[in-house]
């Protein structure tokens, strides 16, 4: 069985016994992936998110004894993935200015060349960054995670904790905007074509 | 059912996502109509080209070996020893700025005691001042001068004597400083 999809309940046990190393270790492989991709969501950058996970998961090793289950272990590393992505983020805009060398500068330009494609196939001809740059933050943070998590909309709802009806209502949302923007100021394919 | 009404359906349609009879629904109204046909083309493009922008990205290989060295540096789950200390540090200022604060509040009994034997100085200079004063004053050369004004003289004494006592009590702290400054 995947890792990803076993169910939480040998980690619970695990915690029963206090035996934490061991729950933490298990934890660590099944929701790292997951956690690195909501951070990523949050904060743009591969290496910031990267941070962020290990920020995370240090705070959740802080935290394992006082869990005891009262929601589901998904719910309760997501709550503190969110609120240490809250936290970072409201450190940034407390920052008076970024100048060139700051890191977050670097970060930006490495997530851009992952997310630059053109599309001549499906008849879209469009700079797939510049498009999700214009977009409001909550679509493009929705958007990002549906394609990262291989279109799941439960995973989703569950990382963002939003109902599954407002998943859905947001990615259509995101999506007619997109058009719009696209629409709005067409980019050449040709610029990235090979 | 209007097309408007179809426009997020679509999208579901396309992900998969309609269970039937919606599923049959939104196909045959889709094959007949050529503004929902234009649309679930192009959502069909903007979700192929996402699909290919959009990739799931992955941590390097040796992440969980430095997440477990990091939190073994942090030591056992729970509190680390550096929260600890922090929360110790934390405490004791706190402890320590609440306690000036109580003794703000409290009776300065220094101060109290200072005034005490300063009040008690004052007397006994006042009474040999009252008791003695006048006899010196009468041996004095100008004795004639002051005779019949012995009342007057006891309370100018007393009173200046009491002056005198008050502002060496009043300023005795700040003197303390300014010699021990010096010193």
């Amino acid at each position: 069985m995947n890792p990803a999809e076993a169910p939480d309940s040998d980690i619970l046990e695990l915690l029963r016994e206090k035996k934490f190393h061991q729950a933490f270790e298990l934890l660590l492989e099944r929701f790292k992936d997951r956690v690195f991709r909501l951070s990523y969501s949050f904060l743009r950058g591969e290496s910031q998110a990267e941070d962020m996970t290990q920020d995370v998961f240090v705070r959740i090793w802080k935290g394992l004894p006082g869990y005891h289950g009262e929601a589901s272990l998904s719910t309760w590393v997501y709550t503190i993935t969110r609120n240490t992505c809250f936290t970072e983020l409201k450190k940034r805009a407390n920052r008076p200015t970024v100048s060139l060398d700051a890191p977050e500068f670097e970060h930006g330009l490495e997530s851009l060349p992952e997310l630059h494609t053109s599309d001549r196939e499906g008849g879209l001809e469009m700079d797939v960054q510049e498009l999700m740059n214009q977009l409001p933050e909550r679509y493009r943070q929705v958007i990002v995670l549906f394609y990262m998590e291989q279109k799941a909309y439960e995973e989703v709802a569950a990382m963002l904790a939003i109902p599954l009806g407002t998943v859905k209502t947001l990615l259509f949302r995101a999506k007619k905007e997109l058009l719009k923007i696209a629409k709005r100021a067409p980019i050449p394919a040709a610029q990235h074509a090979d | 059912m209007e097309c408007p009404d179809y426009e997020p359906l679509i999208l579901d349609w396309l992900d998969g996502e309609l269970a039937m009879p919606d599923r049959q629904r939104v196909a045959a109204h889709v094959a007949e109509c050529p503004a929902c046909q234009e649309l679930a083309n192009t959502l069909k493009g903007l979700d192929t080209a996402l699909s290919r922008a959009i990739r799931p990205i992955s941590l390097p290989s040796d992440f969980t070996g430095r997440v477990l060295k990091r939190v073994e540096s942090e030591g056992g789950p729970g509190r680390s020893a550096g929260d600890v200390a922090n929360r110790r540090q934390q405490l004791e200022a706190e402890f320590r700025d609440g306690s000036n604060r109580l003794r703000r509040r409290m009776v300065d009994v220094g101060g109290w005691l200072d005034g005490l034997g300063f009040g008690v100085l004052g007397f006994i200079l006042v009474y040999v001042g009252y008791h003695y004063g006048v006899q010196w004053i009468g041996a004095s050369p100008w004795a004639s001068s002051l005779a019949g004004h012995e009342t007057l003289l006891r309370s100018c004494l007393g009173s200046t004597v009491l002056l005198a006592v008050g502002t060496v009590g009043a300023f005795s702290r700040q003197l303390g400083r300014w010699v021990s400054a010096l010193g």
